[in-house]
């Protein structure tokens, strides 16, 4: 008799053929719910909730220094970003570039979470803009945060307010009450834990930080060759210590997962090279494969994800990759 | 209780949320089978196995045009091709540009297949290559055609020669026999119709006639607009007359599926523009609707294929938009 887990996760192209049943884990039945990742995180680390489940790459790293040992990683990456290129500022903040940021009070949904710090690492190690030359305001609740389950101090200089419950960061940066916001995500009552509904992407009112989003990946490629990861997976440590076999079989049905989502790409784009609405180079940029799963093609990433951890004090030190993943996964 | 239609299609992109039970429409309910186009057609042109299929646009004149009256047409047109430019010839025949065909024996899976059709037509209209001008060997012996099952007589001063059933246009092309080849279709298991297996786009003596299969594409494309359909969708005459608002359901869920394969394409290609390999052209590209349903967004390419198909013989007249499909999606 199979193995039933219950398993918590995003939708996306590398995660929809585990919901849609075209991939399995050998000798496991898993039974996949949709969440949205940042409910899913708080309920996890609240109750956890669910046996395996996508998790904050940045929590599961606090919440391993911090001695928590209720879950064990997983190298499989289903989501990543350029998450600094989404800042959005007020046109009249006066911001034109990264280093205009110097003095501004700047929202974040939640100041732990994995993509604010890609955004402030990023900051601080390519514009010399520090954590503490910045104002921040903080979104979530506490009793909705990933930062009420998983606590942790802000390092000495560095100012976090709370937004007051009854306004949001959109709201706020709206009023000029902020001058930038980052990480933001607006609400679509899919998430119990963000407020603001208002689509600061497409304001009158607001810019991108980076109005070239494709020539600042290219410059940020260049000084850090990677592709900042956000999220990965964990599985219970008690279900993983009696059936030690499942990390591994699991993490082979996302590799197969990938692989078909690898190959729906080309197919999804399949008509647009043959009319010629994109050029012989693009057709061969998209046969190239980004994403992977595994410790070997994204530790750079993730030991990034240690460094800033530590450096922006949610860590109080550098954790290991060896902490975070099940072991059998570590040569994947 | 909500209408249950049996529905043969091909996987594809924009099938894929039919199979899945994502996209539906309003009262019917479908009962699919995935499967090789040419096994539909000749499955439901012999046995009208199912209430919906995808049908070829070209049997679907024909069949019309000579009096069956068994099925409706549904503009749906999940499949489209730049069919000429997949031709293959031999590299010794001193075949070089399309009016090197003259005179040449070529190898077709079934003269009256929608492939075959577009690509006479464009080597008549673009290449001044008519179907006269050369000697057809046809593969599907008539248990086992469209042919057969729609009672296809070889148009006045066209060749169409049988391939015997020991051989095939794979092994024929291998040995000498045939010079080229019009949509040579590869069958594998699973596909009772085709029985050519040679890899002959590998084949060291093999060679496609437009050395840049995708140069010749778009050339076509830019010139003409036209990009070519193969298949639409039948519904059982009788199914559309019992249930007078079937059809026009039936549209909308494919509608609704190609909504969905829009915003899946957008996902699939995310990573790729975030991180910096494909550029702002290559996104504007991608965000664009290539393929829509209806009458109207395919008025053009409908007729030329009617005028093509007229033209060759394989229909007696031209075929009116009107005849071929159901009266209740005509206005789409």
């Amino acid at each position: 008799m199979n193995l039933r887990l219950s398993l918590g996760m995003s939708t996306n192209p590398r995660t929809r053929p585990v919901f849609e049943k075209k991939v399995a884990a050998d000798g496991i039945d898993l039974v996949p719910t949709h969440v949205h990742v940042a409910e899913l995180f708080w309920r996890q680390l609240r109750s956890a909730e669910f046996d395996v489940a996508e998790m904050s790459m940045s929590t599961l790293m606090m919440a391993v220094a911090q001695g928590d040992d209720r879950f064990i990683g997983l190298p499989i990456f289903t989501t990543r970003r350029m998450f600094h290129t989404a800042m959005v500022v007020h046109k009249d903040a006066g911001i034109n570039k990264p280093e205009d940021l110097k003095g501004k009070r700047v929202g974040v949904p939640e100041y732990q979470q994995t993509s604010a710090l890609w955004t402030r690492g990023v900051l601080k190690h390519h514009f010399g803009v520090e954590d503490r030359d910045m104002e921040h305001w903080m979104d979530r609740q506490p009793a909705h945060s990933h930062r009420g389950e998983v606590g942790f101090t802000p390092p000495k200089g560095v100012i976090i307010h709370q937004v007051p419950g009854d306004t949001d960061i959109g709201e706020m940066l709206l009023q000029r009450r902020l001058d930038a916001v980052m990480s933001y995500n607006p609400a679509k009552g899919d998430s119990a834990l963000d407020r603001g509904s208002i689509d600061l992407f497409n304001h009158p009112e607001t810019k991108p930080l980076f109005g070239d989003k494709h020539a600042e990946a290219l410059r940020f490629k260049k000084i850090w060759d990677l592709y900042p990861i956000n999220h990965g997976m964990v599985i219970k440590r008690e279900i993983f210590e009696k059936y030690p076999w499942a990390a591994l079989n699991i993490y082979k049905a996302f590799e197969k997962a990938n692989e078909i989502a690898e190959a729906q790409r080309m197919e999804h784009t399949e008509y647009h090279i043959e009319a010629g609405l994109l050029p012989p180079e693009a057709k061969k940029a998209m046969a190239t494969q980004v994403l992977y799963h595994g410790i070997q093609h994204n530790r750079k990433s993730l030991e990034m994800v240690s460094q800033l951890s530590h450096e922006q004090g949610l860590t109080s030190r550098r954790v290991k990759l060896e902490e975070l993943f099940a072991p059998s996964t570590m040569e994947q | 209780m909500a209408l249950q239609l049996s529905a043969a299609l091909a996987s594809n992109p924009r099938t894929w949320p039919i199979f899945q039970g994502k996209a539906k429409g309003e009262g019917i309910e479908f009962v699919s089978t995935p499967l090789h186009p040419s096994e539909i057609f000749w499955r439901q042109l012999r046995f009208a196995e199912f209430d919906i299929s995808e049908m070829s646009m070209s049997s679907l004149m024909m069949t019309i045009a000579g009096g069956d009256k068994r099925w409706l047409g549904i503009p749906v047109f999940t499949t489209r091709q730049m069919f000429h430019t997949s031709i293959l010839v031999r590299k010794d025949r001193g075949i070089n540009t399309p009016a090197d065909l003259k005179g040449k024996k070529v190898g077709v899976p079934e003269y009256q297949q929608t492939a075959a059709l577009w690509t006479r037509g464009v080597l008549q209209h673009e290449y001044g290559v008519k179907a006269q001008d050369m000697e057809w060997w046809m593969e599907r012996n008539p248990d086992h055609s469209h042919a057969g099952a729609t009672g296809f007589k070889a148009p006045q001063g066209v060749t169409i020669k049988s391939i015997p059933n020991e051989t095939n246009i794979g092994e024929m092309m291998i040995d000498g026999s045939l010079d080229a080849a019009v949509f040579y279709i590869r069958g594998a298991a699973g596909n009772l119709v085709d029985r050519s297996r040679a890899d002959l786009e590998k084949h060291p003596d093999i060679k496609p006639l437009f050395a840049d299969r995708r140069a010749e594409g778009v050339r076509f494309y830019n010139k003409t607009g036209i990009y070519p359909i193969n298949h639409g969708m039948v519904i059982k005459r009788e199914v559309a007359e019992k249930h007078p608002e079937a059809a026009a359901e039936v549209l909308r869920a494919f509608q609704r599926a190609a909504d969905i394969a829009e915003a899946e394409r957008r996902e699939h290609v995310e990573y790729h523009i975030g991180f910096g390999l494909l550029g702002p052209d290559a996104k504007s590209a991608l965000d664009t609707q290539l393929v829509r349903h209806g009458v109207a967004a395919n008025r053009k390419v409908l007729e030329a294929c009617a005028e093509y198909s007229f033209e060759q013989g394989l229909t007696p007249r031209l075929m009116k938009l009107d005849e071929l499909f159901a009266p209740g999606v005509l206005n789409t």
